[in-house]
């Protein structure tokens, strides 16, 4: 009786002890199948030459990462990404500022507004992609006809770039908007009046008042603004895979073809982990 | 330093945008009329007290002086110059604000550097103006701190010091100390009163709470529903109310309300309350009988500090009408006819004891001074009488709620 009590309070025990791990294993295994096991083969793969099925065949060491770094191609590829980051977040950012800004007052039809405004959060950018190179089509394109011109727009290697990048600004917009509209919402309604008491008008209110009021949510949302650029690629494949020319080869969309057009996926590999140090040193820097 | 007149000022909002919680405004074609008919002279270094519950237009006149509220009809002058449409920054006011509205990211320096460094002021006279506001409100330790950093009452002091270091014309103030405990609010009263001795410019100050418009004003004005009840010093308001809003407005505890009777024989004027007939003093008749009052229902008002307690010996035997005996310590009472009671309960606030009782078919208050009840003791439930001499009461028509012992306005 005793000893049968005893046994059943060890049990008791060991149950409390390993309870809380049982409840996080489901997680931790879904994450470790489809991000961690993927992670961590990625680098081993990178210091490997493959064969076309993607399996390891010959130990490289750091041959790969040699390799990217004197291609010409990589580093164009390196550059055309920061270029792109740089006008995607700009027009973003400013895109979701002026919007949550213009709907931070109240009106007839204010939530209309504020659905349109964050509605590019809800578009996938494949299918938004596809809406814009119907617009930029060179001969029954809305654009060219609105302006009377005649440009290939997404085979000219001098707007390619910059187009996507617009499209990617506006698309990421939905959700800066949505930061900005939270950001605003907590800044006290009343010393917009006090300042407008002593004497500021709405370009000094903004300055003093709004950015400040702004600056933590704003650091955030740039954080989040440039990895969700250097993410991009379902609109790169649409609009202009990499081209014209690699003026629009983008990391991520490097990667891919590297890895599922040339079958190098250890080349593939070792430039995934380079896009990962680079967000991963951005992200330690911000923060 | 300036006069401030409110001419036929009135705010009407449409009837859509309808603040909630303000039942009683009046709602007209136009919309909601949420200020009526404001009239007011506000002299230079005045002290104004807007006071009235939540909802009577009081912030919303306060709003629209400042210019953050567009006025819907009327005329407002600041020192003669028409304001009306005049942006708040160029009609050289100031404003404090209930929540304090102080800027979160600036410290306690910054925040009252502002308004001057907006106006281009020269740097030594900045410093000189933010040094001398600090030392006047004995925040000159917290200059470098961030508003975050401060408590309530600090708070308040830095609101209050960014708007007095531009020497404004006009210093408005929003209900600044209801965010404060009662202890503070106490002490940041006084010092409001002492500031206001020092800074020498006119003050239009907001409150709900009847305490601080009678300690402060130089006038108050009490309002309701977007009206103005009163306009008067506070002897004025609390001696002799126009009406029964501003009777059971002002003065804590509540002054409190009997129906009754106004009677007349010749040219003496009696209230009969409950068979009870108390005789009206010889000043009242004479208004009275000059305004040609008729005998008709009235409503007695009695401030509870007015209220004199009587011992009964047995009140239940003899009915309504006891035979009721002055207290020792009370002034000769002899003569005055006495009401019925029954005590309740009764609170002991230092010096003075707040007795609540049941009288003529409603819940009554009376202070007493504390030596006083402790010879009486009544529990919950005793019977007790009470009376009041005519030269307390207050008169007010049944019908409209007007006081009957104000002389007519001179208009």
């Amino acid at each position: 009786m005793n000893h049968s009590s005893s046994r059943i309070s060890r049990i008791r025990n060991v149950f409390s002890a390993t309870e809380p791990y049982l409840y996080l294993v489901p997680s931790i295994l879904i994450f470790s199948i489809f991000l961690f096991w993927p992670f961590f083969k990625t680098i081993y793969l990178s210091f490997y030459k493959t064969n076309k099925l993607g399996q390891a065949k010959l130990f490289v060491g750091i041959g790969n990462y040699k390799e990217l770094f004197q291609s010409s191609a990589f580093i164009n590829s390196l550059y055309v990404t920061l270029v792109f980051v740089i006008i995607v977040v700009s027009i973003s950012m400013l895109l979701g500022l002026i919007g949550a800004i213009l709907c931070n007052k109240t009106f007839p039809g204010i939530r209309f507004f504020s659905t349109a405004y964050a509605l590019p959060m809800a578009i996938a950018s494949s299918s938004a992609a596809m809406i814009f190179r119907i617009m930029l089509h060179p001969s029954i394109g809305i654009v060219n006809k609105l302006l009377h011109l005649n440009i290939n727009w997404l085979a000219d290697p001098r707007y390619a770039l910059v187009l996507v990048a617009i499209l990617t600004g506006w698309l990421n917009s939905g959700i800066d908007f949505l930061y900005f509209s939270a950001g605003l919402a907590s800044i006290d309604e009343t010393i917009y009046e006090r300042a407008s008491v002593d004497g500021a008008g709405p370009v000094r209110q903004f300055v003093h008042l709004t950015l400040p009021g702004l600056s933590p949510i704003l650091f955030y949302t740039i954080v989040v603004n440039i990895i969700q650029a250097f993410q991009s690629f379902g609109q790169v494949k649409i609009l202009t895979q990499g081209g014209p020319g690699d003026a629009t080869n983008l990391i991520v969309y490097s990667i891919y073809r590297d890895a599922f057009f040339n079958y190098r996926f250890g080349s593939a590999a070792a430039e995934s982990v380079i896009l990962f140090v680079i967000i991963m040193c951005l992200t330690l820097l911000m923060f | 330093m300036a006069s401030v007149t409110l001419k036929h000022i009135e705010k009407i909002y449409p009837a859509q945008d309808k603040p909630d919680g303000k039942q009683n405004l009046r709602i007209s074609e136009e919309g909601v009329h949420a200020v009526e008919d404001f009239n007011l002279e506000i002299k230079d270094q005045e002290f104004i007290v807007l006071v009235g519950p939540s909802g009577c237009g009081k912030s919303t006149t306060l709003r629209m002086i400042a210019g953050l509220e567009s006025i819907s009809r009327g005329d407002l002058y600041i020192d003669g110059t028409l304001m009306n449409n005049v942006p708040p920054k160029e009609r050289d006011i100031s404003m404090v604000f209930q929540n304090y509205a102080l800027y979160p990211h600036m410290t306690v320096q910054e925040n009252m550097e502002f308004p001057l460094k907006l106006r281009k002021t020269p740097k030594e006279e900045i410093r000189r103006r933010v040094q001398e506001a600090a030392e006047m409100l004995e925040i000159k330790d917290l200059l470098k701190r961030k508003p975050g950093a401060l408590s309530g009452g600090q708070r308040q002091r830095v609101a209050i010091g960014r708007a007095i270091v531009r020497h404004p014309k006009v210093l408005l103030m929003d209900e600044p100390l209801s965010n404060l405990d009662a202890k503070l609010r106490n002490q940041m009263r006084a010092e409001i009163i002492q500031l206001r001795k020092q800074l020498k410019t006119t003050f239009i100050y907001v409150t709900h709470d009847q305490t601080e418009a009678m300690t402060l004003g130089d006038r108050i004005v009490i309002m309701k529903d977007g009206v103005i009840q009163q306009i008067g010093t506070p002897e004025e308001v609390y001696d002799h109310p126009t009406n029964l809003f501003v009777a059971g407005f002002i003065g804590v505890p509540k002054m409190n309300f009997f129906k009754g009777t106004l009677l007349k024989t010749g040219t003496e004027y009696k209230v009969e309350i409950e068979d009870v007939i108390f005789p009206l003093p010889k000043d009242a008749c004479k208004t009275l009988v000059s305004s040609g009052t008729l005998v008709q229902d009235v409503i007695i008002g009695v401030r509870p500090e007015n209220i004199l307690l009587m011992q009964t010996e047995s009140l239940t035997q003899s009915g309504s009408t006891a035979k009721a005996q002055p207290l020792p310590t009370q002034p000769a009472n002899a003569g005055l006819r006495a009401l019925p009671g029954t005590a309740d309960v009764s609170e002991l606030m230092g010096a003075t004891v707040q007795l609540h009782f049941t009288a003529c078919d409603g819940d009554r208050t009376a202070v007493i001074p504390a030596l006083q009840w402790e010879s009486m003791q009544l529990q919950p439930g005793q019977p007790l009488a009470f009376s009041f001499r005519g030269s307390d009461i207050h008169l007010f028509s049944e019908t409209s709620g007007k006081s009957l012992l104000r002389e007519p306005e001179k208009v």
